[in-house]
């Protein structure tokens, strides 16, 4: 036979114990959420720009009418599709996929590979970098 | 307001066989109140269109498919533009159309006249609505309505050929089987918007998307893509071919 305090106790074990382990996984689920929304708002490693613009300057620009970006409406078949592209080692199938060259080849493409149907579309080098560190998250 | 009318005359008349007495009274204030505001609209527009200056235009609204033919005429002067209507703010236009309902543009009423036209006094519209419920029948056309002389400005532009002579890759990629530049590519056909004057509009792909470089390639390029049964086919043209049609369309202003 069981004292009634043990018992209360028993009880305690439980409903503390169930207690602090559901607060736990909340706050982690919480914290997770969080911090994958915040990896979104802030540049991935060696991207100056602000990837918040550069996602809204992208369709200003027109991208996705060529480009397929896995959201959205317009899904383009003209350009490969950019929806891993932070992800791919080589641009163009010839350039090395780093910050400062995806950079240049939103910048000026006809000048990077001359014959190249992708058109120089006049964007200035503060709207690269962002476009350049909204594409380098897309992975 | 012809359909805010016939909406009013449905209610009421589904309160009457209802029987419900007090509703029957709101209902006919209702409709009294809204044949009221319809006849002064209407009244207002008469006026506007009997004593608006007259700039002497005809325009003739032509829908093809999804993009719109445009018409223009004064003084023996004729020419076709597409996709965006242009009219002098605060002076009378005479319109005419095929295949449409009367349009509504910009809240001015369009006063039908004996000879299938209408004439219109467009303040600031930004857009000419057609609407019939019976076939239905809904649809958009920009409107770009400017001060007279701004207007005067883009006619003159409109009326001349097209300046760029460098049309050969147009001709030779295949956009000239379809569309018309005038002076430099004609077309036997009507299947597709006249590019005369291209640089100058405000959109392309019949109006849904910005006149922007980054757009235009991928229209030219696979137009489906970017609107869903689009007429125009794909062009798989060599890059360089492809800048050197681009480049002429951004010449024709």
């Amino acid at each position: 036979m069981m004292e009634p305090h043990e018992v209360h106790l028993r009880g305690c074990v439980f409903v503390c114990l169930g207690g602090a382990f559901a607060t736990l996984a909340a706050a982690g689920a919480i914290a997770f959420f969080v911090a994958r929304g915040e990896t979104r708002h802030t540049a991935p490693t060696g991207f100056l720009g602000d990837p918040e613009r550069g996602r809204a300057l992208v369709s200003a620009y027109g991208c996705p009418s060529c480009h397929a970006f896995g959201s959205g409406a317009a899904s383009g078949m003209v350009g490969p599709p950019l929806n891993n592209i932070g992800a791919r080692s080589y641009l163009a199938g010839r350039f090395p996929n780093i910050p400062g060259v995806m950079k240049q080849w939103i910048e000026h493409p006809r000048e990077l590979k001359p014959g190249t149907a992708m058109p120089d579309l006049g964007v200035s080098g503060r709207d690269a970098d962002d476009i350049a560190a909204y594409l380098g998250t897309l992975r | 307001m012809f359909i805010v009318f016939a909406a009013v005359a449905v209610a009421w008349s589904l309160l009457v066989m209802l029987g419900r007495r007090r509703a029957i009274v709101v209902g006919s204030f209702v409709a009294v109140a809204a044949a009221a505001a319809s006849i002064a609209i209407d009244v207002r527009a008469i006026h506007l269109a009997r004593n608006a200056p007259r700039s002497g235009i005809s325009i003739r609204i032509i829908p093809r498919g999804d993009w719109w033919q445009l018409e223009y005429e004064r003084d023996g002067v004729s020419f076709v533009t597409a996709n965006e209507l242009h009219v002098p703010a605060g002076t009378a236009v005479s319109l005419s159309w095929s295949g449409l309902p009367p349009p509504s543009i910009g809240g001015a009423v369009c006063v039908p006249r004996p000879d299938d036209r209408c004439t219109l006094v467009a303040g600031g519209a930004d857009e000419a609505t057609f609407v019939r419920l019976w076939p239905l029948m809904w649809r958009h056309l920009p409107v770009v309505a400017e001060p007279p002389p701004r207007f005067e400005q883009w006619l003159r532009n409109e009326a001349m050929p097209a300046r760029s002579s460098d049309s050969a890759l147009f001709v030779s990629a295949g956009c000239a089987y379809c569309h018309v530049v005038r002076g430099a590519a004609t077309s036997a056909s009507i299947v597709a918007p006249d590019l005369t004057h291209f640089a100058a509009r405000r959109t392309i792909a019949a109006t849904s998307l910005p006149n922007r470089r980054g757009f235009l390639d991928g229209w030219v390029v696979h137009s489906r893509a970017l609107k869903r049964g689009s007429a125009m086919p794909d062009n798989r043209l060599d890059p360089a071919v492809l800048r050197g049609v681009i480049a002429y369309l951004e010449s024709l202003r």
